[in-house]
């Protein structure tokens, strides 16, 4: 039997939801912002998500509530590298470093994700080359590693430049 | 519940068999019932959309041609307001519609839709263009929610090697589905209406 998913309900961790029993949906960073998404739960259950525009599945979103069992989105980790910044520095340096930092990857199209002060950049080349990319712009202080990270958990990740944009 | 025409992406390098794959569903979906129009993209030219509205599969005034006039991906991602008004006037001058297909323009590998623009696109790549194209792995390839193999008649013809194309391309898409095919051929697109119908047309019947 398939779930049809019209509306959001809210987020897991509400009162509300105290002691339902949940099945994950995954979806993944690219496709949280998407109208319509068909899945499988983790249970098995077929679910046709059509929620119209402007809604988001966040991590933890309940898409769906039979008073006993919740169909919450449970964001994919993905591989991603993880640029950190030396927060010691200069507040002009850091927003050099960061604008630097964005702007190469939006020349490649790539979007990215900012938590706590941390750039996710989901890995669409081999961590090789993305290191390479930030190594190329010669930044004080910044680390970099790779781990599997849930991107876009509440929000879209930023996309990229239009070519020919005014300024 | 959305109340507009499902919206569908075909994406792909130039000559890979966009157009071709439009006029292979076009039937597929008349016969389900659906209500489709048509957007397609070039640069400078509205060529596409001519060869669409001439088919004969479609009632021409279900066709726009949008000019992108710069990158093809710049119209399906960073700004599809083109692509956007062109389904708003669409659905205002020809609604109800089920299904609205947007063709981009030939681009690079890099080239994805925006969640904006469609609710599901398919990439479309050609075994003749270089059978490892499945292993350079660009965000097209590895993102699109189908990812269409086209021309597989053309394998020995060029010496690729498709068993090698379809282990690579499961090792670059594990959990996104894939399709080989040959889109001359009358039954070359069924399987994509096949996955088309589960994954964002939810094998409803038409609201029209």
């Amino acid at each position: 039997m398939t779930v049809f998913v019209t509306q959001l309900h809210g987020d897991v961790g509400e009162a509300e939801f105290a002691g339902r029993r949940v099945v994950e949906v995954q979806v993944a960073w690219d496709e949280a912002s998407r109208r319509r998404l068909r899945r499988t739960a983790t249970d098995g259950t077929d679910v046709a998500i059509d929620v119209g525009p402007n809604s988001y599945l966040a991590d933890g979103a309940v898409l769906h509530d039979d008073g006993e069992r919740l169909l919450v989105v449970a964001r994919s980790r993905e591989p991603a590298l993880l640029i950190r910044f030396d927060l010691g520095l200069p507040g002009a340096q850091l927003i050099e470093q960061a604008t630097a930092v964005g702007h190469v990857f939006g020349n490649q199209h790539v979007p990215v994700d900012v938590v706590a002060g941390e750039v996710r950049v989901p890995l669409t080349t081999s961590e090789q080359i993305a290191r390479a990319t930030v190594d190329s712009l010669g930044l004080d202080g910044v680390t970099m590693t790779v781990s599997e990270v849930a991107l876009g958990a509440r929000a879209p990740l930023s996309v990229g430049h239009a070519h020919g944009a005014p300024g | 519940m959305s109340a507009s025409a499902v919206r569908i992406g075909i994406g792909g390098p130039v000559g890979s068999g966009k157009t071709r794959l439009i006029e292979r569903l076009l039937p597929l979906m008349s016969a389900a019932g659906l209500r489709v129009a048509v957007i397609t993209n070039d640069l400078v030219t509205t060529e596409d959309a001519e060869r669409v509205q001439r088919s004969g599969l479609i009632d021409p005034s279900l066709v726009v041609g949008v000019e992108t006039g710069a990158c093809p991906h710049t119209a399906i991602r960073e700004d599809p307001s083109a692509n956007l008004d062109a389904a708003e006037r669409l659905e205002q001058d020809h609604g109800p519609l089920d299904v609205i297909v947007i063709e981009s323009g030939g681009d690079n590998l890099a080239a994805t839709f925006t969640n904006e623009l469609v609710d599901y696109w398919v990439y479309v790549i050609d075994t003749a263009a270089g059978d490892d194209i499945p292993r350079k792995r660009r965000l097209g390839l590895l993102r699109g929610d189908l990812l269409l193999v086209n021309k597989i008649d053309l394998a020995p013809h060029v010496g690729a090697d498709l068993a090698r194309m379809r282990a690579d391309v499961a090792v670059a898409r594990p959990d996104r589905p894939s399709l080989f095919t040959d889109l001359t051929q009358p039954d070359g697109a069924e399987a994509v209406f096949s996955e088309l119908r589960h994954a964002v047309l939810f094998d409803r019947a038409p609201a029209s």
